[in-house]
């Protein structure tokens, strides 16, 4: 590779690759680092990568990589405590979510166990589909697809505690609560 | 297919993306269509995700990273990022100190009793800095084909809900002349060490067929036997998070 296609490749994707960065370390300078670490990967072993329209995937299975050696060695992994939801809570409406800032939404997502946020984080930054997501993280579509659909759920949840105070902008319910009809006597 | 089922695949999908070419993608959509409800719970979830893509697309980015990564990966010999020099001294201390421990491991367990309760604090000893490994992988499908290849046991099972978990890798030990198998991974930011070992190695194997759990020199430790193989699992989180990976089976 050479060192003006590695500049095209930093140029265009340098700002996912961190942001994904964000969403699996614990703060910005890890992040940096990490992403730092995934181009320099890329400079030294970027050759082997045969087709280019794979460089997203490859840089975001390299960062994901990283991260986990990285981590490793701490025998820690930055990780928040989260709270088993046994009752259907009200559904945070996407009008509620505009209200709240970019860093409050990547808060919020990394409060997310890992196992459910690194899937979405794929999904929303650049738009993996869920076959590349399935091939980022080596598990089958079906394990992506339900992963997607908890790590919503979980992220709707924190979501509605960041809300503004004075917002109304809850749904009752995400599905229609069925109505009996009650005939006079 | 049912309501839910078309929910589970449309909620994976970008419009307009690459998944539209899967049949079952397509026939969901024809269901959104003709069922009102899900169609209006598909806006409604578009919605949400694309505020959530817009929001996430708004992050700041530090002004000077573009910078910085051109310069450190120019020329490639020069300006390393800053942690990588680290990582190689964390990388030799790690080494020297298992070196050191296994060492002196050998000559401390000469005399001392197969009790399965001193494995598990041979192996705490063992874990008190993160050891080498053998294979440095988070993909369960290696670990699986390494285990393959190093296990003489036709029966080695690794609970299947522990692998929806990052592996982060494994390694062949041998420890007061047994031979285990160590697998390791992260569980909710804790790392788990998963060691197998044949049963026939131990004079007094685990005698229960369901985790047993125990604290052994600050480790929350769990063991079992089944068929031809002892399990022990230990992992400085605590004990309650150690029941739960054994309990939940059901998310995935």
């Amino acid at each position: 590779m050479t060192d003006q296609q590695l500049e095209q490749a930093v140029h265009e994707h340098y700002i996912t690759v961190y942001r994904f960065a964000l969403g699996l370390a614990k703060n910005e300078a890890e992040a940096c680092d990490l992403t730092q670490q995934t181009f320099y990967l890329l400079a030294s072993k970027g050759d082997q990568l045969r087709d280019a329209s794979k460089l997203k995937s490859w840089l975001m299975t390299t960062c994901y990589r990283e991260f986990l050696r990285l981590a490793r060695h701490r025998q820690r992994f930055p990780h928040f405590e989260v709270s088993i939801v046994e009752d259907e809570l009200p559904q945070v409406s996407p009008e509620a979510v505009n209200q709240i800032d970019a860093e409050t939404v990547m808060q919020a997502l990394q409060e997310v166990d890992e196992v459910y946020r690194i899937p979405l984080l794929l999904f929303y930054l650049r738009q993996h589909s869920y076959k590349d997501i399935a091939e980022v993280l080596d598990v089958p579509i079906g394990t992506v697809m339900s992963r997607l659909a908890r790590g919503r759920e979980r992220l709707r949840e924190l979501l509605s505690k960041r809300l503004p105070l004075d917002s109304n902008k809850l749904l009752p319910f995400a599905d229609p609560v069925p109505t009996i009809d009650h005939k006079p006597a | 297919m049912t309501r839910e089922e078309a929910k589970l695949i449309l909620q994976a999908c970008h419009p307009g993306g690459d998944d539209f070419a899967d049949p079952r993608v397509a026939a969901a959509l024809e269901q959104a269509q003709r069922d009102p409800d899900l169609r209006v719970w598909l806006h409604e979830q578009r919605a949400f995700d694309a505020v959530i893509s817009d929001k996430l697309e708004h992050l700041p980015v530090p002004l000077d990273l573009e910078a910085r990564i051109i310069r450190a990966t120019r020329g490639r010999s020069e300006a390393r990022p800053r942690w990588n020099t680290a990582y190689l001294a964390l990388a030799a201390s790690i080494v020297l100190v298992a070196s050191i421990l296994l060492l002196w491991l050998g000559r401390a367990g000469q005399g001392r009793g197969n009790d399965p309760g001193d494995l598990r604090a041979d192996l705490a000893n063992f874990l008190r800095e993160f050891p080498r490994l053998d294979l440095e992988t988070e993909r369960w499908s290696e670990i699986n084909e390494w285990l393959t290849r190093k296990a003489t046991l036709a029966d080695l099972v690794i609970p299947s809900h522990l692998k929806k978990y990052p592996g982060l890798g494994c390694r062949e030990l041998r420890l007061k002349e047994k031979r285990l198998l160590m697998v390791c991974f992260v569980a909710q930011g804790e790392v788990v060490h998963f060691f197998v070992v044949p049963r026939s190695e131990l004079p007094e194997p685990p005698s229960n067929s369901t985790p047993q759990f125990t604290r052994v020199n600050g480790w929350s430790t769990a063991s079992w036997t089944r068929g031809e193989a002892s399990y022990l699992v230990l992992t400085k989180g605590s004990d309650a998070f150690l029941k739960s990976l054994f309990t939940d089976q059901s998310r995935g």
